[in-house]
């Protein structure tokens, strides 16, 4: 039974079935769950295979012409990288979140999709196009200003800087037409082409840098992996390029060999440093931000607070040291000594404070981890905390017995990965709530009228309050702390995590 | 909804899209049009997302969807639907609701060095049945085979990328 079955299956994938088989397969089907079982092996394989030959030039065969991906299917393409659409939803959403509310059957939107805006710092394209619009068609694009990250359906990405002007063919072939790109490559995607001036620039590798000016020559740095240079004529290799080789051609007879130059482009990376730079300059200016400390390296012990003339002061960095943040270039101070921590004074008193750090825990070894915390416990005092099963606990002295404590949110908090962690308390509206990654995980109420006033305060340390346990202790990373004197909505909590999440993979509360 | 929650259930909503596409594919005996469907039914899943009922089948309430896209589909081709392919569509329907999320795990990339590991005429084979869409008669008309060797070619190939993948996602285990 099993070929015959096979053979029904097959055919009616294929719509080959007489109305004599059709009753003979509805038979086998009805009386026998193997044939049931046997019906969806096959179509998941059947599909499979058709998915893999649509999004894989490299299995063309011999003279048979192998049709490139066709223009008129969007989700086809999109098979490789499910779950980086996920990451990118944040984005994608803002499609959705602006279109009227559809029924069950929705319009289908038959505009072909080859790359999602998957990030991007200032941009700006010609003609309009708004950078909200994040599908990208095969056609002509001119980027202004800024830099954008685009993700193709086959998985590549392309980091591109402004000025540019690009021609989209489609998932795998791209012509910049000037500006400078940079490329990573995954193994879906082996075979991506940028083309420039008569040139065809193939990656076998993972990663490649082009600039094209409008003279007409370009410049390819291959970063990893190697790169064909094919004529854009008739196809044939002019040169392999490999990992650590730079090579200008001005002239296809005669390229001339070039340093490598990697820092002169974007990477994926960059873009979000870019971003979350620009976004801490804006808070520095904001006038409700009272300390803003983006954790960039000055003097040998002081952590500045980039808000001018704040009665906040700089901090005292003890013992903790320097190293890497978020992003390539971005600094953190490690915590992973008893007696490291910075300490600074905010000698003011306020209705209303909103804390928020990027941290990343390493350990939890006491009960609770201070993270960002008053030296006393007197009236007024604040203290943002973790517990070691991974709940987030913010209070101010004096508010009333347990203001925080009932949990929205029992998933515990991320270790090992970047997190935003937010303290709210509002004295005016008599809450306090904390948030993970955008997310409410505690709140609470308390009684009106409570003083704020946390005066000498440390990150990542604690100091021993008599009645208190010993020791508390924080392992890990922080590479930003800002604080306002006013309640910060959801809203503009999830508008922190999105400006500074660490990467376009990164997911809030990924575990 | 928070922000996380959004993105867990989507996140585990499009895993199923290659699932998804093989449930239409069955339904509408067409590949294209079956990514088609399921695109657009992604469009309603990411709308719809809070209305998913955590602790519950994800895989089931997007085959819901896809399934209304289906017979919407069905019904605007206005095409006069035979008693048989009624039957037929129920029990292929059946079938999915009863085993769909249980039968295959397949990764992409083992099914691609598979298939670039056959000889020449078993991928042309593949390909002209798969990509260009080919019935068995046309392929041995292009192959130089007759009918029933396209077939029992097509079966034999088809056992043997079975049985590469299943070496390759045994050895990946044990690594």
């Amino acid at each position: 039974m099993s070929e015959r079955l096979e053979d029904l299956i097959e055919r009616h994938l294929n719509d080959e079935l007489s109305a004599n088989e059709k009753r003979e397969l509805v038979e086998l089907l009805d009386s026998n769950p193997e044939a049931r079982r046997k019906l969806v092996e096959q179509a998941e394989f059947n599909s499979a295979i058709t998915s893999v030959l649509n999004s894989d030039r490299n299995i063309e065969i011999g003279d048979i012409p192998f049709k490139t991906a066709s223009p008129q299917k969007g989700v086809k393409e999109f098979i490789p990288w499910i779950i980086a659409i996920a990451a990118c939803l944040m984005l994608v959403f803002k499609i959705f979140n602006s279109s009227p509310k559809n029924e069950i059957v929705s319009t289908p939107d038959k505009k072909p999709l080859t790359a999602l805006l998957v990030n991007e710092v200032n941009a700006k394209f010609a003609n309009g196009r708004s950078i909200d619009d994040v599908k990208f068609s095969p056609g002509e694009y001119e980027l202004t200003d800024g830099a954008v990250h685009l993700r193709f359906s086959s998985g590549a990405d392309l980091v591109v800087e402004a000025p540019a002007k690009l021609k989209i063919f489609d998932a795998m072939n791209t012509r910049l037409l000037s500006g400078k790109v940079r490329a990573m490559v995954p193994p879906p995607a082996q075979g991506f082409t940028v083309a420039a001036n008569d040139l065809h620039y193939e990656d076998i590798g993972t990663e490649f840098g082009l600039k094209v000016d409008e003279k007409g020559s370009s410049e390819l740095h291959v970063f990893d992996g190697q790169v064909n240079v094919k004529d854009s004529k008739n196809n044939s290799l002019l040169k392999k390029v490999f990992k650590g080789q730079a090579i200008e051609y001005s002239d296809i007879a005669n390229p001339v060999e070039k340093d490598l130059q990697p820092d002169d482009f974007m990477t994926v990376g960059s873009i979000g440093f870019q971003r979350w730079r620009i976004q801490a300059d804006k808070m520095s200016q904001d006038p409700d931000v009272i300390a803003c400390y983006p954790f960039i390296r000055g003097d040998s012990d002081v952590l500045k607070n980039t808000v001018e003339n704040s009665r906040v002061t700089d901090g005292k960095i003890v013992g903790a040291r320097w190293v890497s943040g978020r992003w390539p270039g971005k600094e953190a101070l490690l915590f992973d000594r008893k007696n490291d921590y910075v300490e600074m004074d905010i000698p003011i008193q306020v209705d209303e404070i909103t804390v928020s750090m990027w941290l990343k825990i390493d350990r939890l070894d006491t009960v609770l981890s201070p993270l960002f915390s008053s030296n006393r416990w007197d009236e007024g005092d604040i203290h943002l905390q973790m517990f070691r099963h991974q709940q987030p606990h913010f209070d101010v002295q004096g508010s009333g017995v347990g203001p925080i404590q009932k949990s929205v949110s029992n998933k515990p908090a991320p270790i090992h990965d970047w997190i935003h962690i937010v303290g709210v308390f509002s004295s005016r509206e008599s809450y306090g709530k904390v948030y993970i990654n955008g997310e409410l995980y505690r709140y609470g109420k308390f009684r009106k009228d409570v003083i704020i006033k946390p005066g000498k305060c440390r990150i990542g340390h604690w100091v021993p309050v008599p009645g208190y346990e010993s020791e508390r202790r924080f392992t890990g990373k922080v590479d930003e702390l800002v604080i306002w004197k006013k309640a910060l909505s959801e809203k503009e909590i999830s508008s922190l995590v999105e400006k500074g999440r660490p990467s376009v993979l990164w997911s809030a509360g990924t575990q | 909804m928070s922000t996380t929650n959004r993105d867990e259930i989507l996140r585990e909503a499009f895993a199923c899209q290659p699932r998804l596409i093989a449930y239409a594919y069955s339904m509408l005996r067409n590949h294209a049009s079956a990514e088609d469907i399921v695109q657009n039914a992604y469009l309603v899943i990411v709308e719809k997302y809070d209305q998913f009922t955590p602790g519950t089948s994800m895989i089931a309430w997007c085959r819901a969807i896809v399934r209304l896209q289906v017979l919407s589909f069905l019904k605007k081709q206005k095409k006069e639907v035979s008693l048989e392919d009624q039957i037929l569509t129920d029990a292929v329907d059946a079938a999915f609701e009863e085993f769909q999320g249980s039968v295959l795990a397949l990764r992409h990339e083992h099914l691609r060095e598979c298939m670039m590991k056959l000889p020449e005429k078993s991928r042309k084979t593949i390909q002209l049945r798969y990509h260009e869409k080919m019935g068995y008669d046309a392929i041995g008309s292009s192959l130089g085979m007759k009918l029933e060797a396209v077939r029992k070619s097509l079966f034999r190939v088809k056992q043997k990328l079975r049985q590469c993948i299943e070496v390759r996602s045994n050895l990946e285990k044990l690594v």
